[in-house]
């Protein structure tokens, strides 16, 4: 996998995308969130083609974390240190661990308030939200994103990492250095573009990083169970096979 | 041309548009479903219309021959993904795209049928003799086997190809493939190249034009590649759109590029379809 990373080609694409999206749904502009340094190539890119857009304010962050903290019973956390790139696992609030109900090691609060600040920002203005998550987070973790639109879904961490300097990496690649993430990078994509077999694409990844990003293929294939989901009772069912 | 999902009165203004610049040229080229744009789904039923002898768009007369696609409801209330040939008022050809991609990001063989009848040549106004191909049919060489043994002097493909894959490294303009035209932009996706290639194949091995319009555009999260293709009989690309823009390419083509390309060749002489026809059967009955 090259570690050049074309940014003007995905720029257009990208952008060609959303500007579409936003024509075919009536949309006025773009709500970002999810944070990172992939929110800051997103901004950078939307106002390089004149999109509009707005990020939650510091405000609504803290807001949000704080309902996200104070849902459930128990004294709020401490929220992770600043300037950590990686996610981290948190328990829900007043959980111990090996609780029935613990939470998704893979869960990270500073994610998710920003998604929720981000939709609080978007849904009552109309605007589409965008999240900031690549494409190698989403292959390898169980923590879907909630905002609808992933610009970055389709761009692999390295290749964040190439143009942005830095990226958001998934729970299981916490401690790789950049050799090992685009030598990830490129297993998932000779896996799951280039048919090759699992065993073969895999082969190069030493253990257990070849077993943790095995388990976090299989996590993220639990998470994409297509959503929302509705049973069908009717002929033509929304999110089966009527299209509106 | 970028076809509006679902607008067919846009699509339909444009396409006049195109056609009322094109006067004094013989025929023009619009892309696949350019009426009613691609990606329909469960909605194809619903944008398909029944087509007798008359042409479904009103042309001002002294229009070119335009060559469409559109969906069509069928005599036997299937909806076919349907190239025609309209002049004056009315439909000379049509072809109904007889493969259907239904793998990845296709999903034609839900809601198309298949065509069931092979391509034919058509003789236009102007005394040319094309044929017509939908997108994956030109994929199946058989279909341009078949219309070369029909005479076609060009084969036109009405194609909505997304853009796929990273550009080669290193070349990111032709794919590897020297173009006899003004340098372009860089590729945007390596999926054009194999288009190319095909191309130019086919107009060598037969000695024929070859006419691509690919739409532009964006449907979703799917970018159309564009860089629609003139190729001569000689394999060489006469003219090439841009990427993923939508573009008018203005070619004229000359009855005797056909004839200097196939001589001193015999590859369409020497052609034995009978001969084919039994080799297929016989595959046939041994598998």
């Amino acid at each position: 996998m090259s570690p050049y990373f074309d940014s003007n080609r995905a720029f257009r694409i990208v952008t060609g995308v959303l500007k579409e999206a936003l024509r075919a749904s009536g949309r006025s502009g773009v709500v970002v969130s999810g944070g990172g340094p992939e929110e800051a190539i997103l901004l950078g890119w939307l106002d390089q083609a004149g999109i509009p857009r707005r990020v939650p304010s510091d405000a609504a962050v803290d807001a949000a974390r704080m309902i996200l903290l104070e849902a459930g019973e128990g004294a709020p956390l401490p929220s992770p240190p600043a300037g950590e790139e990686v996610g981290k696992p948190i328990l829900m609030p007043g959980e111990a661990a090996g609780s029935a109900h613990e939470a998704d090691p893979e869960w990270d609060l500073e994610a998710e308030a920003s998604a929720l600040a981000g939709a609080a920002l978007a849904r009552p203005r109309g605007l589409l939200h965008l999240g900031a998550a690549n494409k190698s987070c989403l292959l390898l973790s169980g923590a879907l994103p909630t905002q609808p639109v992933l610009p970055l879904g389709d761009v692999y961490a390295s290749e964040v990492r190439s143009l942005a300097g830095s990226c958001t990496l998934p729970p299981c690649l916490r401690d790789a250095s950049p050799g090992t993430l685009q030598d990830v990078d490129r297993a998932l994509r000779a896996y799951l573009e280039e048919g090759f077999g699992q065993d073969e694409a895999f082969d190069g990844l030493a253990e257990p990083l070849r077993r943790e990003v095995l388990a976090g293929l299989t996590r993220a294939r639990k998470a994409w169970h297509p959503l929302p989901l509705v049973p069908k009772l009717s002929r033509a069912t929304l999110g089966l096979d009527l299209d509106l | 041309m970028t076809p509006l999902l679902g607008e067919v009165d846009r699509n339909e203004e444009e396409i006049q548009s195109r056609v009322a610049q094109s006067r004094g040229r013989d025929l023009l080229v619009f892309p696949e479903l350019a009426l009613s744009g691609y990606n329909l789904r469960g909605r194809a039923g619903r944008f398909a219309l029944a087509l007798g002898e008359e042409s479904p768009l009103r042309l001002p007369p002294g229009s070119p021959a335009v060559v469409l696609g559109l969906p069509e409801r069928g005599e036997d209330e299937l909806v076919y993904n349907t190239a025609i040939v309209v002049h004056e008022g009315r439909i000379l050809a049509r072809h109904r795209k007889v493969y259907l991609p239904t793998y990845g990001l296709f999903d034609e063989g839900r809601y198309f049928a298949s065509g069931t009848m092979p391509p034919r040549v058509t003789l236009l106004p102007c005394g040319w003799k094309i044929g017509l191909l939908i997108c994956e049919d030109f994929w199946h060489p058989g279909l341009i086997y078949l219309l070369a043994m029909e005479g076609v002097e060009v084969v036109v493909v009405l194609a909505a190809a997304p853009g796929r894959g990273h550009p080669p490294e290193g070349d990111g303009e032709t794919g590897g493939i020297p173009s006899s035209t003004a340098p372009g932009p860089w590729s945007l996706f390596s999926s054009q190249a194999s288009w190319a290639l095909l191309a130019r194949t086919a107009a060598l091995q037969y000695g024929i034009f070859m006419v691509i319009a690919n739409r532009a555009g964006v449907e979703e999260g799917v970018t159309f590649a564009g860089e629609s293709m003139v190729v001569a009989p000689d394999g060489v690309l006469l003219a090439r759109g841009p990427q993923a823009e939508p573009a008018v390419l203005d070619v004229s083509l000359d009855r005797q590029a056909i004839r200097r390309a196939r001589s001193p060749f015999a590859h369409l002489r020497d052609e034995d379809p009978h001969f084919l026809r039994r080799a297929l059967d016989r595959i046939q009955e041994e598998s």
